[in-house]
C-alpha cells in the first residue's frame, strides 16, 4: 500500500514539472510570438507614414513648371500597387514578406528616381514646402529602416525559438510557424538615406 | 513599449493561469509567475561598433570632440534641471568622426544603446555634432525619442539645425549654436510651444520667444503657474545661479512647466544638480540633421 502511495506521488510530481515545462515553453513561445507582431504593426506604421505623404509631394512637384510627369506617374502607380499588398500579422510567412518588400521597395525606388529629378529644379528644391518634405521623407527612411531592423531582430528571437529543441516540439503541436524576415536587398545600402545633394 | 510588455505580460499571465488551474490551484500560480518572468521578452542591443560608450558616471553633456570647452558645465547644468523638472532627457554628443556611419543612424544608436529618455515615456533626444575638420564636412544632427516625434517634427529639427544651430557653427562657435538650438527645441519639448508656432517663420526665433514670454506673463499673472497641479507650487524669486541670460528664459520655461518633478529646485539652485542616469528611452529613428 504504502508503496502504491509513493507510486502516484511520484508520478504526479513528474506530471507537475512536464505540466510546469509545458507552460514555460508555450509562454515563451506566445511572448515572442506578440513582439513579431508588434514590431510588424510598427514596420506597416511606418511604411504607411510614407504612403501618407506622397500626395503632398505629388502635389508639390506637380506645381514646378515642365515637371517630367513620368516620373510622378510611377510613383503613383508603385504607391497604389504597394496599398494593394497587405500582409495578415498572423501569416507573417517568408513569401508574405517579400512580397510585401517588393512592392514596398519599388515604392521606394521609384520615389528615389522622383527625388534625383527634383535635382533638376533649384528653384522647387529652394521652396520652404519642399525642404520639409524632404526632412519628413528622409525621416521616414530613417524610421523604415529602424522598424524593419527591430522587426528582424523580433522574428531572429522567434525563429530561434521555435527551432531549438525541445521547445521546436511545443511549436509543432501549437502550430507556431518560422516567420520571414525582410532581406537587405540590391540597393538596400543606398535606399535608407535618401541623399539630396546637400552636401557641398 | 511599456505598454506593450504590461499587456503582453498580462495576456501571458492569464493564458498561464488558464493552463496551470488543472493540476493543483495552490502551489502553481507561483512557479506560472516565475516562468512568466523568465520568458519576459527582452531586446538586446545592436552590435555596438563605432557608437561610444556613455561617458561614466552619465552625463548629458559628452563632449568627445572637445569643442564645447568651458561652456559643458553650463550646458550640462541646463540640461540636467530641464531633466529634473521635464523629465525629458536631452543629450548632446560631439564627437571627432562618424566611423563612417551615416549622422542620423550614428544618433539614433546612441540613444537607443545609451537608453536615452525614461522607458516609460520615450522622451530621450540625442543632438549630435560632428565638428568640420580633417575627416570632413561638419554634421549636425537631432534624433529624437518615440515619445517626442509628435512634439518634435523631423522638419522642425531640420530647421533648428539649419537655421538655429549651423550658422553659429561656421564661425566655430559650437556652444553658441548648440544653445541657440536649445532655446528652441527644449520648449518644444516641453510643449511649451508647438511646432506650428516655430514653423511659420523660419528663423524667426524672436518672435517665438516674445510670444513664449508674453503667454508666461499672462498665465503668472492670472495665477496658475501650477496649472498641472502635479508638482510644487513656483513661489517666490529662486536664485538659479547660473546668471547668464540663459537663466532668465530657463527660469520662465521652468515655471510654466510646474516641475514634473517637485523639488528640483533645491539642487539646482546650488548648482549641482545630480544626474541620475539614462532611463532605458527607445528610438524610432527619428529627426532630422544638416551639414556645413
Amino acid at each position: 500500500m504504502k508503496k502504491n502511495v509513493g507510486c502516484i506521488v511520484a508520478l504526479l510530481a513528474v506530471l507537475a514539472v512536464v505540466a510546469v515545462w509545458f507552460v514555460k515553453m508555450y509562454n515563451g513561445l506566445v511572448a515572442k510570438d506578440e513582439a513579431v507582431s508588434s514590431a510588424w504593426s510598427q514596420v506597416e506604421n511606418v511604411y504607411q507614414r510614407r504612403m501618407d505623404l506622397i500626395p503632398n509631394l505629388v502635389n508639390t512637384v506637380k506645381g514646378a513648371a515642365g515637371f517630367e510627369q513620368s516620373t510622378l506617374q510611377e510613383v503613383v502607380a508603385a504607391r497604389a500597387a504597394a496599398t494593394q499588398v497587405k500582409v495578415d500579422p498572423s501569416q507573417l510567412s517568408e513569401e508574405n514578406i517579400a512580397r510585401f518588400q517588393q512592392a514596398q521597395d519599388a515604392l521606394g525606388s521609384s520615389l528615389s528616381r522622383l527625388l534625383v529629378s527634383v535635382e533638376r529644379y533649384p528653384d522647387l528644391k529652394a521652396t520652404q514646402n519642399f525642404r520639409d518634405l524632404q526632412a519628413q521623407l528622409e525621416g521616414t527612411e530613417n524610421r523604415i529602416s529602424v522598424e524593419r531592423q527591430k522587426f528582424n531582430t523580433a522574428v531572429q528571437s522567434f525563429n530561434t525559438a521555435v527551432r531549438r529543441f525541445p521547445r521546436n516540439i511545443v511549436a509543432g503541436m501549437f502550430g507556431f510557424e518560422k516567420k520571414g524576415y525582410f532581406e537587405a536587398n540590391e540597393g538596400a545600402e543606398a535606399a535608407p538615406v535618401v541623399d539630396f545633394g546637400t552636401q557641398e | 513599449m511599456e505598454k506593450f510588455t504590461m499587456q503582453l505580460m498580462e495576456s501571458v499571465f492569464r493564458k498561464a493561469g488558464a493552463f496551470v488551474r488543472k493540476p493543483g490551484k495552490r502551489l502553481f500560480p507561483g512557479l506560472a509567475v516565475a516562468s512568466v518572468l523568465l520568458f519576459q521578452p527582452f531586446m538586446l542591443p545592436a552590435a555596438a561598433q563605432g557608437v561610444p560608450q556613455p561617458s561614466s558616471p552619465p552625463r548629458l553633456v559628452n563632449d568627445f570632440a572637445g569643442i564645447l570647452a568651458q561652456s559643458a558645465p553650463g550646458i550640462e547644468r541646463l540640461l540636467r534641471s530641464f531633466d529634473d523638472s521635464t523629465s525629458n532627457q536631452v543629450t548632446v554628443v560631439t564627437v571627432s568622426d562618424l566611423g563612417g556611419y551615416d549622422p542620423a543612424r550614428f544618433a539614433y544608436e546612441i540613444g537607443e544603446q545609451w537608453g536615452v529618455g525614461n522607458r516609460k515615456h520615450d522622451n530621450g533626444i540625442v543632438i549630435l555634432i560632428k565638428p568640420k575638420n580633417a575627416n570632413g564636412n561638419g554634421q549636425a544632427y537631432i534624433a529624437v525619442g518615440y515619445g517626442l516625434e509628435g512634439a518634435i517634427p523631423d522638419a522642425v529639427c531640420k530647421r533648428i539645425v539649419e537655421d538655429e544651430m549651423i550658422p553659429f557653427f561656421r564661425n566655430g562657435d559650437y556652444a553658441g549654436g548648440l544653445l541657440n538650438g536649445l532655446k528652441v527645441l527644449l520648449p518644444l519639448a516641453a510643449g511649451e510651444i508647438s511646432a506650428k508656432e516655430y514653423m511659420p517663420s523660419s528663423g524667426g526665433f524672436i518672435a517665438v520667444f516674445l510670444a513664449f514670454i508674453l503667454i508666461v506673463l499672462v498665465v503668472s499673472l492670472v495665477g496658475v503657474a501650477s496649472k498641472k497641479g502635479k508638482g510644487d507650487r513656483f513661489g517666490g524669486p529662486h536664485d538659479d545661479g547660473i546668471g547668464s541670460g540663459l537663466g532668465t528664459w530657463w527660469l520662465l520655461s521652468s515655471a510654466m512647466n510646474g516641475g514634473h518633478h517637485g523639488g528640483s529646485w533645491g539642487s539646482f539652485s546650488n548648482g549641482s544638480g545630480s544626474f541620475g542616469g539614462f532611463g532605458g528611452g527607445s528610438f524610432g529613428g527619428g529627426g532630422a540633421g544638416g551639414s556645413w
